[in-house]
């Protein structure tokens, strides 16, 4: 790291081989065990602090990085084709960030996930990524042909010049090629999904992966660690998420989970206010809902939420919710960066997902977070 | 009375009375290597007082120590025993403190009711402490801050830089563009309004890539990391004299995981906050912390109809001290509202902010986000 050759062999003559270890120890204590005057000792931790910090740079040399990138042909999003959320997300799903779908089940998550997958093999000319996709299924749902299905529309679309029956043979080709490119992995355990991840690092690097699917993200921690083992469960997430940052970040590609949807009982978290009371400790009261008072809701004091809690949350850059709403299919962005709040109605149609129209939602509930399903009673 | 008087009486109160200066401390308590101490207390010097008014090179001669290492033993001593001697040296009085705290320029949140809460803005030389569910607008208020931190001086700005720590990776470079022409455009609004022909000079000086220059931006990916960068924060603010804010969005996502000793997470994070309020007192620096928050059970776990929950910040009660000021969004009848929870000079309040197209503003001003043209 550039130390000075004797500071070195103490250091690592006390054990300290990282920069974590060094900059995780107390001042006095590093003096302790590394018997150095105090002021070699401050500038050995700055000159270790200095290594290991993160370069610099300006916002103006992001936005002419990212304009040469784009002028180089490279996209910076994974375009959904859908022009209003594109619009929306101000380009589409971005590269480098965790995108979380959430939904109740059948509401065409999964199709979502498929129909990215396919833009994301799509080559660049095409408007895709032109990279490979890893699919992390753990709730045993991929459909091979249905991601076929999906690609072939698209495909025909994109090259609108060709003749489908003339290109028969490209088409193909381009079936086969797509085929090998998404890669399904189907782990059994949670801890397994970890791992995994934690691994991944070569495989994308090889097989230039840019996008990476987990569907879903909730199946298996929620089946596997219950009320009591909650704070277990929230590390686990945390690791989780910290790896898909980091895999995000690293290569520049687009993370894309899924969750599922709980049910909110009462007082639990769905209605909460911040009030502050004499004692200045923070209160949050829940304000049950009357059954009747909302025609939307079925149930009288429950209410449909994102699962996984408050944590994974704010893990997650940008939450895009589906949710069925008077017998339409929405897409709400409810979480991000550089949207408001807009909801889009769509279709599932064998293309993947198609919105219905231009139409566009100021869709601010005034964060309640709740989740329609039209099904509430199959449910509870 | 006149002032002076009065901020004499005033520092008896103010001043910190340094417990360092006893002569009867321990030569243990000195920051020195063990076998500098070792040394030392071989040959018989105990406490401070032992070393008081001895040279270096007696000092050398008496524990037969290198002559550089009685200086630094020397040196070591803290240094209000050693020069004048009176326990309030370096003390201001509660006069000075005031004039310094009129002259000070806040950082407009550019919402004025946001504004008004905090009296002005966010405030140099201060921790504060932001924290709220996630979707509620607390990156938005940061990149915000970066940007209007450089409102220039003509209008009361801040004219500085921006540093952002982004540990979450959820800053978005277009979007910070779009906040930054929404910022120029109502600057020079406000310019033109205040018919000084300064501050019109000062608003058509600026530009988009000037403005996107003067925000600096680190990306951190793991809490070494984050340590690294507060540990050489004095020195990049030092480098960069013009900087007046520094955003870390977050604070937290890097302590919540991988932490299986609370005790170390607890001391890293304290020894952060006090470097954090070291660089802000000594360098004229507004820091913003981002927090997440936490739902805490209270009550039987498992029960869930009748268990209470509380959101709470992350991070845990000790951390609370860290920040001079918080402040905490939250949703309420359909909007979004700033609360100050806790700072020393303002009272306790709520105003209500909005997160528009341009960046963040007042709720007062259309909530509607005009709808995008599809049909182009």
């Amino acid at each position: 790291m550039g130390l000075d050759d004797a500071i070195l062999r103490r250091l690592t003559a006390r054990d300290l081989h990282t920069a974590r270890d060094v900059l995780c120890r107390p001042e006095l204590d590093l003096m302790e065990i590394v018997d150095l005057p105090a002021d070699v000792q401050s500038q050995t931790l700055m000159h270790v602090s200095r290594a290991v910090c993160p370069p610099c740079r300006t916002v103006l040399e992001l936005v002419r990085e990212e304009d040469e990138a784009s002028k180089a042909g490279r996209p910076r999003s994974l375009k959904t084709r859908l022009r209003a959320v594109d619009h929306a997300l101000l380009g589409g799903i971005p590269l480098g960030a965790i995108t979380e779908l959430v939904g109740p089940a059948g509401i065409g998550k999964t199709q979502f996930c498929f129909m990215l997958s396919v833009f994301a093999i799509l080559p660049v000319e095409w408007g895709g990524l032109g990279g490979s996709v890893i699919y992390i299924d753990t709730e045993n749902k991929f459909s091979s042909e249905r991601l076929f299905e999906i690609a072939q529309h698209h495909i025909a679309a994109a090259s609108p010049g060709e003749e489908l029956s003339g290109s028969s043979d490209r088409l193909g080709g381009m079936m086969d090629h797509l085929g090998a490119k998404v890669v399904v992995v189907k782990p059994t355990s949670s801890g397994e999904v970890i791992e995994r991840l934690q691994g991944l690092e070569e495989a994308v690097i090889e097989r230039q992966v840019k996008l990476l699917v987990v569907d879903s993200v909730a199946s298996l921690v929620r089946s596997e660690y219950g009320c009591e083992n909650i704070v277990k469960r929230q590390e686990l997430l945390g690791r989780q998420a910290a790896v898909l940052k980091y895999l995000a970040e690293t290569f520049k590609m687009a993370v894309v989970v899924t969750n599922q949807i709980t049910t909110r009982f009462g007082a639990v978290a769905s209605d909460l206010r911040f009030s502050v009371s004499e004692q200045s400790t923070w209160k949050a009261e829940g304000f049950v809902r009357r059954g009747g008072m909302d025609d939307d809701d079925a149930s009288a004091s429950s209410k449909l939420m994102a699962a996984l809690g408050t944590k994974w949350a704010h893990a997650v850059n940008i939450r895009i919710v589906l949710e069925a709403f008077r017998g339409r299919r929405i897409l709400k962005i409810v979480k991000s960066p550089m949207s408001a709040v807009l909801a889009f109605p769509y279709s599932v149609t064998a293309e993947g997902i198609v919105l219905d129209g231009c139409e566009v939602f100021d869709a601010d509930d005034g964060g309640k977070m709740s989740i329609h399903n039209e099904n509430d009673d199959l449910y509870l | 009375m006149d002032s002076g008087s009065m901020g004499a009486k005033a520092s008896d109160k103010t001043a910190v009375v340094n417990s360092y200066s006893h002569p009867r401390m321990e030569v243990t308590v000195l920051k020195l290597p063990p076998t500098l101490r070792s040394k030392l207390l071989g040959s018989g010097f105990r406490t401070v007082g032992d070393l008081k008014g001895i040279s270096a090179v007696q000092l050398a001669r008496d524990a037969q120590l290198m002559h550089e290492e009685a200086l630094q033993v020397l040196k070591s001593l803290p240094r209000v025993s050693s020069a004048s001697g009176s326990a309030l040296a370096g003390a201001q009085t509660a006069f000075e403190i005031l004039q310094q705290e009129r002259a000070q320029t806040m950082i407009s949140t550019m919402c004025e009711e946001f504004d008004t809460l905090l009296a002005g803005g966010i405030c140099p030389k201060a921790v504060t402490e932001i924290c709220g569910m996630p979707g509620i607008g607390k990156t938005q208020l940061g990149m915000q801050l970066s940007v209007s931190v450089q409102t220039p001086s003509e209008l009361s700005g801040a004219d500085g830089e921006a540093l952002y720590i982004d540990t979450e990776g959820s800053f978005m470079v277009e979007r910070l563009v779009e906040m930054v022409n929404g910022w120029l455009e109502d600057v020079r609004q406000a310019a033109a309004c205040s018919k000084k022909p300064e501050a019109e000079r000062a608003a058509s000086r600026l530009s988009r890539d000037e403005a996107l220059a003067n925000i600096h931006y680190v990306r951190v990916h793991d809490h070494t990391e984050q340590i690294a960068v507060i540990n050489t924060l004095d020195n990049f603010c030092r480098e960069h004299r013009r900087v007046r804010l520094v955003v870390i969005d977050s604070v937290t996502f890097h302590f919540r995981q991988d932490f299986q000793d609370m005790a170390l997470r607890t001391r890293l994070l304290n020894e952060m906050s006090m470097k954090l309020m070291n660089v802000s007192e000594m360098r004229n620096v507004a820091i913003v912390l981002i927090n997440q928050v936490t739902v805490k059970k209270m009550g039987a776990v498992g029960d869930k109809r009748n268990s209470a929950a509380m959101i709470v910040p992350a991070l845990g009660e000790s951390w609370s001290h860290a920040c001079t000021n918080r402040l905490v969004l939250f949703w309420m009848d359909d909007g979004r509202y700033a609360h100050l929870y806790k700072s020393p000079s303002l009272k306790a309040g709520m105003a209500p902010f909005s997160v528009t197209s341009k960046g963040i503003r007042s709720a007062r001003e259309s909530r509607k986000r005009p709808h995008p043209d599809y049909n182009e």
